[in-house]
């Protein structure tokens, strides 16, 4: 095929040329690729990104659609450690921006440059934004006071899960210059913070609290929704394990012993504040053993782990918790575990 | 106290309120940490964001068989297929520069939640009117690479990019936003960005592939667009908000050099419309001529500035287009939108059904 393509339209002529876009495309990178502002998705090159893209889109769900009917009429009548234990969840929840430090994923969008990718980190705004919709609906319909949710979630235990992530994450911002070594490190290190550790490990005894509640018949609704959230929570962990894969692929300096093990640390770290939390709540009034909570809580770090090509570190042989795993929408990479739930485990989705 | 968000009322202690009412500013606004949605300082903001919800929509609801065998057939000409082309070569560069100033200039600026909320949806329709150009080049099966390409190296759509991206660019550093220059510059970039981009220099393709919507030419890729066009019509009136907002909290910045300033912009936005119209456009194959055209651009360009409390540039221009008008106005046809958008939350339920059956 020609090099070059004119086109007469009328009085005009345009010149289409392949090299050049065939460049366009080799140019696409996770980092360092071709920057600019355009959004010419196409021709893909992360396919994976524009497939999650699309499962996201498909998922779409409105938090004002569920149903709390159930939840309305129960709320008052739940015993006072269960309310606290929601309003705690409501409280973290509303602060888990800053708890997770979930902002620096704003910065590895304007560092990324390949449009698939920004594409699909927009998706980011819109579940911030689904978030945001979840509290007026919870709040309003639950007629819950949010500055009394906040005060519960002002506990030490919320406070060093933010420090511990502030302390950790690197200052990167968009001038980064992302072509050293230790500055790629430092946009994996944040992708590996703020989503493997923060978002995809804490404040998990507050979500299976709810889902336990809600395989109980209370706040069936609030039940629903976090399980919704969570699946949001998913995808983005989905995303972000591929990202960084796609990085080290394209940066193999970045994956050096040594800091592979400070991921590791990490992750070691994040499992031992959400063990914090776990003896700060009164989880066993939701029908949870605190020490199969911490168990689970070991079990999903190593699945984090795993996802991002790390050796597992507790070696759990089985979930302590399969229920729970359909609940988090964790497909777990262990072999099937025998069924050790200490709950019903025919709670189904149809029931709430 | 309590508040009202959505039809529900949200109890509240007065006090705590009124600190976070305190922190809520455009410019120079505080982070309110956790919920600090309600109360509410900025209605309007949350009154388009509930409307933007409300009309989410999705570029598979709309079916593109009818468009595909139009593109196969020789009823359509290659100059109609080129205006398909390049409307989906320049909105993919430009929704992508819409969305990247959304998120890395103006999100990073203001600190309201209800701010945040709205322009984070903002970002988002950018997204989804970028995959909706996706969904087109893949029916259609078209080359991408020659979309993406019939731009490249044209003048008048280089000086079209460079202006917004120019001044997008410009913003993104550290700035002292007690400056009134620096005031300046934002409000200048949300005028830029909402009544010259979008408000102004879109519309020379949308009255091109709207007129061929209007002959049901490609009524699918028509459809779609007008759902962006309604789309648009909420950011120019959210921007002008934000404008407006910017102006009553810091009325320093508005001067009589500074008013003059904006209009020149304007001023320099139609230019390059024009410009872009005359050299790229083939408005004859559309049944329009240039002159209206050109005038159509005048007119909308009036418009935005007078909306804006701004002197218009030309003054009593009469809309050559009045049917472009109402293919902008889908309103009247919200429950059927709706309805189809249940349908397509039906159907991605039950997992993969035909376009046939929408």
């Amino acid at each position: 095929m020609a090099d070059t393509v004119d086109i007469v339209l009328g009085e005009r002529t345009f010149t289409l040329d392949r090299n050049k876009a065939e460049e366009a495309y080799a140019a696409k990178k996770v980092i360092n690729g071709r920057n600019s502002m355009f959004f010419n998705i196409l021709p893909l090159k992360y396919n994976w990104a524009y497939e999650l893209y699309k499962e996201m889109k498909n998922s779409h769900w409105e938090p004002a659609e569920v149903d709390l009917k159930v939840d309305i009429a129960q709320i008052s009548l739940l015993d006072e450690s269960c309310q606290k234990i929601i309003k705690t969840a409501l409280g973290a929840f509303a602060r888990s921006q800053e708890i997770f430090q979930s902002h620096g994923i704003y910065t590895v969008r304007d560092l990324v440059t390949a449009p698939e990718l920004k594409l699909v980190f927009g998706r980011f705004v819109h579940e911030e934004n689904t978030r945001s919709d979840v509290l007026v609906h919870l709040h309003g319909s639950l007629t819950i006071n949010p500055m009394e949710c906040a005060e519960l979630a002002a506990i030490p235990a919320f406070v060093s899960k933010q420090q511990f992530a502030a302390s950790k994450i690197s200052p990167i911002d968009r001038n980064t210059d992302t072509t050293k070594t230790e500055n790629k490190q430092a946009v994996a290190r944040n992708i590996f913070l703020i989503n493997q550790c923060m978002e995809g490990t804490q404040c998990f005894a507050l979500w299976a609290s709810i889902f336990s509640l809600a395989a109980q018949g209370k706040l069936p609704g609030t039940g629903k929704v976090f399980n919704k959230l969570i699946g949001d929570t998913t995808f983005r962990l989905s995303l972000f394990d591929q990202l960084l894969q796609e990085m080290v692929s394209e940066n193999p300096d970045i994956w050096t012993d040594n800091f592979k093990d400070e991921l590791i640390d990490y992750m070691v770290g994040a499992v031992n504040l959400e063990k914090e939390l776990i003896s700060a709540l009164p989880v066993a009034d939701a029908g949870l053993e605190p020490d199969a909570l911490e168990t689970y809580i070991e079990f999903l770090a190593d699945e984090r782990l795993a996802a991002c090509k790390l050796p597992r570190q507790f070696h759990h042989a089985a979930s302590p918790f399969p229920w729970l795993d359909d609940q988090i929408h964790l497909v777990t990479k262990q072999a099937a575990a025998v069924s050790s739930s200490t709950l019903n485990t025919s709670f189904d989705d149809d029931d709430l | 106290m309590i508040a009202t968000l959505d039809k529900h009322t949200i109890p509240l202690n007065s006090e705590k309120a009124d600190a976070i009412l305190a922190k809520k500013k455009v410019i120079g606004g505080e982070h309110i940490p956790g919920f600090g949605l309600a109360p509410l300082k900025y209605e309007w903001a949350y009154e388009i964001y509930s409307n933007m919800r409300a009309n989410h929509w999705e570029p598979e609801d709309i079916p593109m068989q009818k468009d595909v065998e139009q593109w196969r057939s020789d009823e359509i000409s290659d100059v109609e297929r080129w205006i398909i082309k390049m409307g989906i070569g320049y909105f993919s560069a430009a929704e992508g520069i819409v969305g990247d100033n959304m998120i890395h200039v103006i999100c990073e600026l203001v600190s309201a939640p209800e701010l945040e909320l709205v322009f984070r949806r903002h970002a988002h329709e950018e997204n989804i009117h970028a995959d909706s150009l996706v969904y087109m080049v893949s029916s259609l099966g078209l080359n991408p690479h020659e979309c993406e390409a019939i731009f490249e190296g044209v003048r008048t759509v280089q000086e079209k990019t460079d202006f917004v991206v120019t001044n997008s660019r410009s913003l993104r550093r550290d700035m002292d936003m007690s400056l009134i220059e620096n005031k300046q510059a934002l409000a200048r970039n949300i005028f830029i960005f909402g009544q010259c981009m979008e408000g102004t220099q879109f519309y020379g393709l949308f009255g091109m592939i709207l007129s061929l919507y209007r002959q049901n030419k490609f009524p699918g890729i028509g459809q779609m667009f007008r759902y962006t066009l309604r789309d648009e019509s909420n950011h120019i009136e959210l921007l002008r908000n934000l404008l407006n907002e910017i102006r009553i909290e810091n009325p320093e910045i508005w001067t009589d050099e500074f008013k003059e300033d904006l209009r020149n912009t304007m001023g320099e936005a139609t230019k390059l419309e024009k410009n872009f119209i005359r050299d790229c456009l083939p408005v004859s194959a559309v049944g329009l001529n240039i002159e209206d055209f050109h005038q159509y651009i005048d007119f909308i360009a009036d418009r935005r500035l007078t909306t804006c409390g701004l002197e218009p540039l030309v003054g009593d221009v009469k809309n050559p287009f009045p049917w472009l008008a109402e293919m902008i106005d889908i309103k009247k046809e919200q429950n059927f939108f709706e309805g189809r958008v249940t349908e397509y939350q039906k159907s991605t339920a039950l997992g993969n059904i035909d376009d046939d059956d929408l």
